[in-house]
């Protein structure tokens, strides 16, 4: 019900800037650590949404032990509804993918040799700008950051009670989504509820 | 490509010879590699003509390929150019300085080399060799070819180790800008902050819900738009000045790439560019297309070195000389988000009067 608000527009630009810094950027390098990212995203989410190996049930039974507990109940009740536990769910899998990403990353930098080592050999190393392919590559890396955002609009709509009905993009995404579903189906397993009881 | 517009024109004119050969050479006529023949002459002539049909002919161009309209409309006035300073030479002109007519003579008076650029147009020092004789002529021009070959080469060494150096400079040095960097972190905050407030905080629910009043509803919606887009506008910014030193490197190393393959082609015709020099008056193809690529590449040097040495040598004034329309954008942009969260508390004390 923002009179003149939409998110339509608002994803618009947010794809607009990322493509054109991207049309900046877009050395081999940036484009592999986005991939890095992308794959440590699976990495995390799949096990997790799927429970595979029963991981998730394994962290949740372990939650007490580490006093997660203790720190769940002292936030406000008000967001530990059932309803926004798929928004924790989430954000737990982006944080343990950061990290994740993070660690791969120390571990390239120590194994993989310095950029400028690379640049000295051979001044022509992975260096050139291609405009055109950065536009492309930042398509692609404006279409999931999107999806990430309007998953987390989605899993937030309880908490802003904004009315999203009359917007185009959310309403198309809703329609396709299936991350957001399973993600949903899995935190309704889980026994967040109790916590806050 | 905006270097390669100055499309330089060579070609030779062989003066006494047989004009079967002129037509030959008037035929070899090419712009750059880059945009392919684009210009023909219809060899007709006689063996017997004179200069002044040669000059005649060039109103009778046929030109095709052409890239565009206006590149036809500029290589016509280079040719009308041509014609003009060809009529201005006392030496090879069918017409008196004085505006009376004679015929040409044919005779030998050695090679003319003409280049066409856009800066306009200049006859080779040939030309100042009209009186030697032909055994000697085949001399001069050796000599002459010779050290254009020699220079070019040279010059080619001396870009390669300068691109290298610059390279490395520019690998070294390290940009502070410390005050856009702290606007940009400084806003981050900022929408960071007014995107929970307008999102998450019970003071802003009535706008969630479409239930405020219309002033500071207004208000709420315009600090939205506002901030998106400056904040959209400062990404944008921001990674640009971060970025640049890399896209600089980046046209840098092109340069490089291309100087050493046109080095690796000079060093390997260079053999057979010097045992074809002994026939003198034939200059190869070759050489002239990559003497012609030389002064091209001369050219992109000459603009990017000074841009370079800008650059390394003074940053911070570079940057803002070169980008003093950007950053003004980037203050407004900044100072739009800072009066979008004032609009924010203003609206916040209009709702609770």
């Amino acid at each position: 019900m923002f009179d003149l608000f939409r998110l339509d527009v608002l994803l618009a630009l947010f794809v607009i800037v990322v493509i054109i810094r991207s049309a900046f950027w877009n050395q081999r390098r940036i484009g592999v650590q986005f991939l890095t990212f992308l794959i440590c995203l699976g990495l995390v989410g799949a096990p997790l949404l799927f429970n595979l190996g029963g991981v998730l049930d394994l962290i949740v039974a372990q939650l007490d032990a580490f006093g997660v507990v203790w720190f769940w109940n002292q936030v406000p009740e008000a967001y530990r509804t059932i309803q926004l536990t798929p928004l924790w769910l989430l954000l737990f899998t982006v944080v343990v993918t950061w990290i994740l990403y993070l660690i791969v990353r120390l571990f390239a930098l120590l194994f993989g040799g310095k950029e400028r080592r690379k640049y000295k050999k051979n001044p022509h190393y992975a260096t050139v700008h291609h405009p055109l392919l950065g536009i492309l590559f930042g398509a692609l890396r404006a279409v999931v950051l999107a999806y990430l955002v309007l998953l987390f609009v989605r899993f937030t709509l309880p908490l802003t009670q904004l009315d999203l009905s009359g917007d185009f993009v959310y309403q198309f995404y809703l329609q396709i989504d299936v991350v957001g579903d399973l993600i949903s189906d899995a935190a309704a397993g889980m026994p967040f509820p109790v916590f806050g009881g | 490509m905006k270097a390669l517009d100055k499309t330089v024109l060579l070609f030779e004119l062989l003066l006494g010879t047989d004009m079967a050969r002129v037509n030959e050479k008037i035929d070899q006529i090419h712009f750059s590699d880059f945009y392919g023949r684009v210009v023909r002459v219809v060899p007709t002539l006689a063996r017997t003509q004179l200069l002044a049909d040669v000059v005649e002919r060039y109103h009778h161009i046929d030109l095709y390929g052409i890239l565009s309209i206006q590149r036809a409309l500029e290589v016509e006035q280079e040719l009308v150019e041509l014609d003009r300073r060809i009529r201005l030479l006392p030496t090879i002109n069918p017409y008196l300085a004085d505006g009376g007519e004679r015929p040409y003579e044919v005779k030998t008076v050695g090679q003319v080399g003409v280049e066409i650029s856009a800066q306009g147009m200049r006859f080779d020092d040939f030309v100042s060799h009209q009186g030697v004789l032909a055994r000697h002529r085949n001399k001069v021009v050796k000599l002459k070819a010779f050290a254009w070959y020699k220079e070019a080469k040279r010059g080619l060494t001396e870009m390669i180790d300068d691109s290298k150096l610059m390279l490395q400079k520019i690998r070294k040095a390290k940009l502070t800008f410390k005050s856009l960097g702290f606007q940009y972190v400084f806003t981050s905050i900022l929408v960071v902050g007014v995107v929970v407030f307008l999102l998450f905080f019970p003071q802003s629910e009535a706008y969630r819900l479409g239930t405020l009043n219309w002033l500071p509803r207004t208000i709420y919606t315009g600090v939205v738009y506002g901030i998106a887009v400056c904040y959209g506008f400062l990404s944008i910014a921001h990674h640009h000045y971060k970025t640049y030193p890399f896209r600089m490197a980046s046209s840098l190393r092109r340069n490089v790439a291309k100087q050493q393959k046109l080095s690796d082609t000079l060093d390997e015709i260079s053999e057979t560019f010097e045992r074809q020099l002994v026939q003198a008056t034939k200059m190869p193809r070759k050489i002239t297309t990559s003497i012609h690529k030389v002064a091209v590449i001369g050219e992109q040097r000459r603009h990017n070195t000074s841009e370079l040495i800008d650059y390394v040598y003074s940053e911070k004034e570079f940057y803002f000389e070169r980008h003093r329309a950007f950053l003004v954008l980037h203050n407004i942009a900044f100072a739009g988000i800072v009066l979008a969260s004032v609009a924010i508390v203003m609206a916040q004390i209009l709702q609770l009067l």
